[in-house]
């Protein structure tokens, strides 16, 4: 008993100590990407399995054998969406009257989790991941916690917002309502339903070296376990554990009298013996064929929106607003990224926004970068530090500071400089490559920004500091993010003077 | 604490005051400056010293302009306002030495300020110029305070009734609230201002810098510079200079290091002075940098620098 209550409690404090630290640098880190912070998402699961080849295969190999070893820990101690749904969770327990505290066990609803299970596993296979920005539970955790969170911080401290997004917010807003509301009531339905990752990881956790068990020969079937159970997973009356859908949260071992709930090492003959008693019932052959419709309806569904998607044609993209650095090219971005909005949360120019429609539909919530509120730091590389997929591949600062995320487009007849014929130079005053640079022109004693496109990086220094209105210089974003060549050399001689000249 | 420790700390702490005071002078070792104090009438206009790293630059240059008590008094909220505008390293000189930042901290500090506050409006990203720029932990370890300049809250408006352009502006509100503020820009040329030197500087305490810029840059920088709480002391970080791809530079290309140092009172003579000086390099005039004209046309001071008595040391 002492062991599962050391188990119980370890299981909450790092339950308690991943949420807050998640949370905490999704709300209040701008410019604190530190190595906590990118670790603690390195660690989700639909992010590694995105990013399986740029660093993700680790994480995914760890987090099966975790769950091919001890269940589904990863959905109780490491998912933020799991361990909040059962902080909402214990406090209602909290609110609610003690006969409302019960929960009991429930079919599971496999027609509808292999279902979503096979067509996202269809889509993503054929390169298809915007379903995942709708189900990951991480991403709509970091959703959640940067379009809500941070404009509610903001509000509070008086600090000013730069990222407001209408959609993003009603998104987060709506999901916010409804997960709360389904954990208080429900537990983990959302995991063991909608979830893919949750769906995957149980197939996984049905055959876990350690699992939950109950002992026929000491079970008085007095139901307290089942009624402590948020998974609604465990039925003593039949003795019936549910190991898909079981996130060991252990709290069903406390609750036993008799202690025989136990979790113990279950790679034993005898699991294998109970499953070869069981006879091709009637019922077992309906579920059997609902179960095999189930999974063909969701490879159909995700076959028929890949091909729709395929179909829609592969003319040059346009892009309404730049892409992150290191996203490569839009399609790339689509493939790997769930819109966990890390980036977003990290960008200390807040320059990364939550885009609505400027990158087509698919692009709904993806990052999308416009100069409004600052210009992409040469220095900085903070959101490819933080991202968990790689969608924005981590590079090189001297490749990032090559990398082109557009180009800039000056117009004479906007500049200051031309309508008022005085001296400016904002834009070239921020340019990092001296991709614009102020020259002199023909008829006049005063000097005029000049752009090399070549050499341009599409940064928004320019577009962003120049006060004319409309804006003389901008960056026009590109789908396809190029390498730009290197800045002009231009060397100067040292020289020592001797006199001060004055 | 234990009693004898507090004798201990106490005593220990009034040997190195006293020291601390004491060092600025005791370095420059030099008569004029303790005479100077005496009398302020007989301070030079212009103080330029050349050749020697930026602390002693700047501990003989102070002496001359007779000790940072002239400038700083006991109890007094000080504001150094250098220029961090760029996440650059020292060596780009794109930002003003943190060094000397220190060194002129530490004398504040010495001089019985009760507080020391710098900040700059920058033009990267805030963090990222604070922390690589050096300055904020040179301020931290000299005893200042490093404020925040990069939301519109922490400006206040305040009205430049001789202003051409700008009648009024926001200005920082550390800067409208301090006793005394000290300029201390980098050396640099500027793709728009021509030069940016110690009026140029004004942009920093300013919030809507796009404002001046799209209303005629020089005459608003001149504008600025009427702002009723002048600087008590301007000082010219030469020590590196940009002298080309100004004011933010590309690569090391673009400095030259003449290791020199200026300080003035008369923020137009010290420009002045200043592009003369980087009139050495790449040429330049005050005509083409127009907003120190200007300036002198606001009274602010003036371009006639043989009016002057500037004192120039070699070290």
């Amino acid at each position: 008993m002492k062991l599962y209550t050391i188990l119980k409690w370890t299981r909450r404090v790092l339950a308690v100590a991943v949420i807050a630290l998640i949370t905490y640098f999704f709300i209040f880190s701008s410019a604190n990407a530190t190595g906590i912070w990118a670790a603690l998402l390195k660690v989700q699961f639909i992010p590694g399995v995105l990013g399986i080849t740029t660093g993700g295969a680790l994480t995914v190999t760890v987090i099966l054998l975790l769950t091919l070893l001890f269940g589904r820990v990863y959905c109780s101690m490491l998912c933020p969406l799991g361990i909040y749904q059962d902080i909402v969770n214990r406090i209602a327990w909290f609110i609610k009257s003690r006969q409302k505290r019960r929960t009991h066990y429930s079919k599971p609803n496999d027609g509808i989790r292999y279902g979503i299970l096979a067509f996202v596993t269809v889509c993503v296979v054929f390169g298809f991941t915007y379903p995942l920005v709708w189900l990951d539970p991480y991403s709509l955790f970091g959703k959640m916690a940067v379009n809500l969170g941070r404009p509610l911080v903001a509000g509070i401290t008086g600090a000013e917002y730069y990222t407001w997004s209408w959609p993003a917010f009603a998104f987060a807003a709506a999901f916010f309502t409804f997960i709360t509301l389904l954990a208080a009531f429900r537990g983990r339905y959302y995991c063991n339903t909608i979830c893919p990752a949750g769906t995957l990881l149980g197939l996984v956790s049905k055959i876990s070296m350690f699992r939950i068990q109950v002992n026929e020969s000491e079970c008085r079937h007095c139901l307290l376990c089942g009624k402590s159970c948020k998974s609604y997973c465990l039925d003593s009356s039949g003795i019936k554990v549910d190991h898909s859908r079981c996130v060991v949260c252990l709290n069903c071992i406390g609750s036993c009298n008799t202690k025989a709930v136990t979790y113990a090492f279950a790679w034993k003959k005898k699991v294998a013996i109970v499953r070869k008693k069981e006879e091709p019932t009637a019922e077992n052959k309906g579920r059997r064929a609902f179960l095999i419709s189930a999974l063909g309806a969701g490879v159909s569904a995700g076959a028929g929106v890949v091909l729709l998607n395929r179909f829609k044609g592969k003319a040059r993209v346009k892009v309404g607003a730049g892409l992150p650095p290191g996203a490569g090219n839009l399609e790339r971005l689509q493939d790997k990224c769930i819109a966990c909005h890390a980036c977003v949360a990290a960008c200390p120019s807040h320059i990364i926004k939550p885009a609505y429609g400027e990158l087509g539909w698919q692009g709904f919530l993806l990052p999308s970068v416009s100069y409004e509120n600052g210009f992409c730091g040469f220095e900085c590389q903070k959101c490819q530090e933080v991202c968990p997929s790689g969608a924005l591949q981590r590079m090189s600062l001297e490749d990032k500071k090559l990398t082109k995320l557009g180009v800039a487009r000056f117009t004479l007849e906007n500049c200051i400089v031309y309508k008022d014929g005085t001296d400016c130079g904002a834009c070239d005053e921020h340019c990092p490559v001296k991709a614009v640079a102020m020259m002199p022109r023909e008829g006049s004693d005063k000097l005029f920004p000049k752009v090399t496109p070549k050499v341009c990086i599409g940064c928004g220094g320019c577009e962003y500091i120049c006060p004319a209105r409309p804006k003389a210089i901008v960056v026009i974003p590109m789908a396809e993010q190029r390498r730009a060549d290197a800045p002009l050399i231009d060397v100067q001689i040292k020289v020592d003077i001797e006199g001060f000249g004055f | 604490m234990k009693r004898r420790n507090f004798l201990k700390t106490a005593f220990l702490g009034t040997i190195a005051g006293t020291v601390g005071l004491r060092a600025p002078r005791l370095m420059a070792g030099n008569a004029s400056a303790e005479a100077a104090e005496a009398n302020p009438a007989a301070l030079p206009d212009i103080v330029a010293v050349m050749g020697g790293e930026p602390v002693d630059l700047y501990t003989r240059a102070i002496a001359e302009m007779g000790g940072m008590k002239q400038y700083v008094k006991p109890g007094m909220k000080v504001v150094i306002k250098p220029n961090i505008g760029w996440d650059k390293t020292p060596e780009y000189a794109a930002n003003t030495n943190p060094d000397l930042i220190a060194a002129i901290v530490r004398d504040c500090r010495a001089a019985g300020a009760a507080e020391v506050k710098v900040f700059d409006h920058t033009c990267d990203q805030w963090k990222g110029c604070y922390e690589n720029s050096g300055i904020q932990d040179a301020v931290k370890e000299a005893g200042g305070e490093v404020v925040m300049a990069h939301e519109e809250r922490y400006f206040r408006e305040v009205s430049l009734p001789m202003g051409v352009r700008m009648k009024k502006a926001k200005i920082h509100e550390a800067i409208v609230d301090c006793d005394v503020w000290i300029n201390v820009p980098v050396l640099k040329n500027h793709g728009g201002a021509k030069m940016t030197i110690c009026m140029k500087n004004y942009l920093g305490i300013v919030w809507d810098r796009r404002y001046m810029h799209s209303n005629d840059l020089q005459q608003c920088i001149a504008d600025a510079a009427t702002y009723e709480k002048r600087p008590v002391l301007n000082i010219v970080d030469a020590y590196r200079i940009m002298t080309q791809n100004g004011p933010k530079g590309r690569t090391t290309d673009d400095v030259q290091t003449p290791k020199a140092i200026f300080m003035s009172k008369d923020i137009v003579a010290l420009d002045t002075a200043a592009t003369q000086f980087f009139n050495q390099y790449k040429t330049m005039t005050i005509n083409d940098a127009s907003h120190i004209v200007l300036a002198e046309k606001h009274r602010l001071g003036t371009t006639n620098l043989s009016s002057l008595n500037i004192k120039r040391i070699r070290l």
